[in-house]
This record gives C-alpha cells, sequence and structure tokens, in this order.
C-alpha cells in the first residue's frame, strides 16, 4: 500500500463541504461567548462581592475541565437536567446543539478573560472625557471605550476562535458529522484502505483553516489600528 | 434528575486506578517537552536556516490542528501504512505490538514540545539582547549568560504562560481514551457505559480534574511570587 496522492485530492474534496457545520457551530459559539463573556466580565469587575466570586469561580470550574468531560457531560446531563426542570424532551434535538452549548461555555469562560483585561487597559479618562462632554454613558460605551477595546482584544479573540474550532472537532466523539465525522465514515466506508490519504486531508483542512484565519485576522488588525 | 450516590461511590474508586496514569502522562510529557522545547525556541530565536524553517512548520502545523486529529494521524492511520510496508518487505517489525501509552507519550510530547516551545519563544525574546551581550562582556560563556542571566528573568514572564500550558496538558490527557489507555476518563467512560449513569461518571471526573488544576494553578502562583524578583521593572 501507498500513499495516493490522487485519493488525498479525492478525499480532500470529499470532506471539504463539510467545513460548513464546523463554521456553523465556531460562529455561533463565539456570538454566545461574546455576549454570556460580556456579561461574566461585567460580574467579575463589580465591587459586589457576591457577583464578583460568583464570575470568579465560574471562570475557575469551566478553565480546569477537559473540553471531552464537559461535552459529555452536556450531551448526556443536559436532556435529563432540561426534562426534570422544564419538561421539555431535547434528547432527540440535534447534535450540533450538544456541541454549541459545550463550546460557548469554553469560549465564554476564555472571552470574559480576554474582555475584562481588556477593559482594564483602557484608561478610565476615556470615559470621564466622554461624559464630560455630553455623551450619555452608553455612548461613551459605545463610541469611546469599545472600540478601543476590540483593538486591544482583537488578537486574543481571534486565538479563541481558532482553540473553538480545534475543541469542536471533538463533536465527532457524540456522533456530530463534521469534517472529522465525514472523515470517519469514508475511512469505515473505504475498508480503512485509503486511511493515510483521508486524515492527512483532514489535517490539511484544519490547518488551512487555521492558517487563513490568522492571515485574515492580521489584515483586520491593520485596519482597526487607523489612527494608532 | 436524581443523583445515584451509590454509583458516585463506586465510579469514584473505580477511576482511582486512573489517577496514576493521568499523572505519570503528565510528568513524562512535561519531561520531554520542557528541554526540547526550549531547544527548539533557541533554534528558532536565529531566523535564518534551514532546522529553523522546518521547525516552524512544525510548530504551525501542531498549533493548527486539532490534538485528536494528531492522535488519529499518528495512532490510527501511520501504523496501518508503516505494517504494510514493513510485511511487504517481509520485516518482522511489529508496529501494532507498541502499548497505547507509549503512542500517547509520543504524540502529547509531539504536541507539547511545539506548544512549550511557543511559550519559551516568547519569554525568551521579552528579554533584552543586551542582557546576554553583556553577560558575554564580562566573561561569561553563552551557556553561564542563558542559564544565569537570560532564563531567570525569563521565567518570570513564562510562568503565567507555563501554567495554562500544564493544566492544558492535564485537561488534554482526556483524549488518551483514542488510544485505548485507561486514564481517568476512559475509566469514566466505560464505568458509565456499563450502568448507563453517564452523568455521576463524568461528574466525578470532572471534580477531579477541577481540583488537580486548581492545584497547580495554586502551585504557580506561589512560584511566580518566588520569583517576582527576577522580574526587574
Amino acid at each position: 500500500m501507498r500513499f495516493q496522492i490522487q485519493y488525498l485530492f479525492k478525499y480532500f474534496f470529499k470532506i471539504l463541504p463539510y467545513l460548513k457545520v464546523t463554521i456553523e457551530y465556531a460562529g455561533l459559539s463565539l456570538l454566545f461567548g461574546l455576549i454570556f463573556g460580556s456579561i461574566l466580565a461585567t460580574f467579575k469587575l463589580q465591587k459586589n462581592k457576591v457577583l464578583k466570586y460568583f464570575g470568579v469561580v465560574y471562570t475557575a470550574i469551566f478553565r480546569s475541565v477537559p473540553p471531552v468531560v464537559l461535552l459529555f457531560l452536556v450531551y448526556y446531563g443536559l436532556p435529563q437536567l432540561v426534562l426534570n426542570l422544564f419538561g421539555i424532551d431535547i434528547q432527540n434535538e440535534e447534535k450540533i446543539l450538544y456541541v454549541i452549548i459545550t463550546i460557548s461555555i469554553l469560549s465564554m469562560v476564555s472571552l470574559s478573560e480576554v474582555i475584562r483585561s481588556a477593559y482594564i487597559s483602557i484608561d478610565k479618562g476615556q470615559y470621564e472625557a466622554a461624559i464630560s462632554t455630553g455623551l450619555l454613558p452608553v455612548q461613551a460605551m459605545i463610541r469611546i471605550v469599545i472600540p478601543q477595546m476590540i483593538y486591544v482584544a482583537l488578537p486574543s479573540i481571534g486565538n479563541i476562535v481558532i482553540y473553538l474550532i480545534k475543541e469542536g472537532s471533538l463533536g465527532f466523539t457524540i456522533g456530530l458529522v463534521d469534517v472529522f465525522g465525514k472523515a470517519n465514515s469514508l475511512n469505515q466506508n473505504s475498508y480503512s484502505n485509503y486511511i493515510l490519504e483521508i486524515y492527512v486531508a483532514l489535517a490539511l483542512i484544519y490547518w488551512f483553516s487555521s492558517i487563513i484565519l490568522e492571515r485574515a485576522l492580521k489584515l483586520i488588525e491593520k485596519r482597526v489600528s487607523f489612527g494608532r | 434528575m436524581k443523583l445515584d450516590f451509590n454509583f458516585i461511590r463506586n465510579t469514584f474508586i473505580a477511576v482511582l486506578a486512573g489517577v496514576p496514569v493521568t499523572f505519570k502522562l503528565v510528568l513524562v510529557v512535561l519531561l520531554f517537552s520542557i528541554p526540547i522545547g526550549f531547544l527548539v525556541a533557541i533554534v528558532r530565536m536565529g531566523k535564518e536556516g534551514v532546522l529553523s524553517k522546518i521547525l516552524s512548520v512544525y510548530v504551525s502545523f501542531v498549533r493548527g490542528t486539532p490534538a485528536m486529529v494528531q492522535i488519529y494521524l499518528l495512532y490510527n492511520a501511520f501504523p496501518v501504512v508503516i505494517m504494510k510496508y514493513f510485511q511487504d518487505k517481509g520485516s518482522g517489525i511489529d508496529v501494532y505490538g507498541i502499548k497505547g501509552l507509549t503512542y500517547a507519550y509520543f504524540i502529547l510530547s509531539t504536541t507539547y514540545i511545539a506548544i512549550m516551545s511557543e511559550c519559551f519563544r516568547g519569554g525568551l525574546s521579552a528579554i533584552d539582547k543586551g542582557q546576554l551581550e553583556a553577560a558575554k562582556s564580562v566573561g561569561l560563556t553563552t551557556f553561564q549568560g542563558y542559564y544565569r542571566i537570560v532564563i531567570p528573568q525569563a521565567l518570570a514572564k513564562v510562568l503565567p504562560v507555563l501554567c495554562n500550558n500544564v493544566t492544558g496538558l492535564v485537561k488534554m490527557t482526556s483524549l488518551v481514551f483514542a488510544m485505548s489507555v485507561f486514564d481517568i476518563t476512559a475509566i469514566a467512560k466505560t464505568e458509565g457505559a456499563k450502568h448507563t449513569t453517564y452523568v455521576e461518571a463524568y461528574l466525578v471526573i470532572a471534580v477531579m480534574y477541577i481540583t488537580l488544576n486548581l492545584t497547580i494553578e495554586l502551585i504557580f502562583k506561589i512560584l511566580e511570587k518566588r520569583v517576582h524578583k527576577y522580574a526587574g521593572t
């Protein structure tokens, strides 16, 4: 058995369309992560001890659990919990839901740390100056503070997106058909005859995606640095 | 939802058998990846040279692909092909005879050498070149310059990242079930499947991982305070 380059191409293009599943869960998890991560970050910035410690403990717990264990817990535990609390049966929901929930929790925790340190890095004077020129607090945040925070946080957010894609690849362990799941089923259907070609193709797809993401991020950073 | 506490206790006892495996994985991989990762970082600091280029491709690959893909590639795919090759040649080498644990050490180490090298590279490049030059100018050798001047300063910068990497490694060992190594996750998986009480099984090991990782973070916090004096201003 030899490594056959034409099969590498064949499987590369067979697997590639399933990247949209990966993009779907990564995109949604980033969105939820940003929303809930901001809330968690505000908790951690509070003077109120209860909220602050809730944020700190929540972060410590979910940062320490391996993603695969969290995924299994969500996959097996959440349907029971929801059924008992609300009487809704989500057992037959699509698998991607559990992956999105798991990756959202992971991204929420990492993003809350990024958002928190970005907020701290912006001088308080910026907000105060905005208020003193007559802007409302909401305006001061949206127009002055948050744009500067985005500039500070962008490199870390890019790394988190790559991290989300990589951890989301574990979805195949609960039966999600993304690029990894597709590669596994292609391998079974061909009786492992092209096992090396298939997994090299899969690795290349992930590798190229993260290189493209990194490049794109560099470009965006340049644009956002406008005026600096 | 009712948790079966009887089962929680039983799983906890069963899972304890996997604790040494998880510890062994973490320690062996750190033992390999810290020194070799440091060497890789030093080679990559000098930008020219073929070796530096090759190493940067390797680091990019490891960082750009999921750990599970690397495991499938090195544990599932390569041995099949290599075995066929050996059989064709009539060689008696048996690749399948290698234990899963050996693969786990190897694969986790290759991943962590790359991750550690990035961490060390960040730390070393934060130290001004003048420090090493000054050390050399007072008569220290390059090795002494690194050992006495550069590394202590870099250490202070590197420790927080190193802490992240170690806890990341603990989390990554949870993937070795794919190489039929029975660490705590793999045992919880089989125990959960045996009694169809997955939630209890995974809760038990989640608590174990949290305890382990928070302990590691605490140790690093103490270390950080100790090396803080090298950090300079």
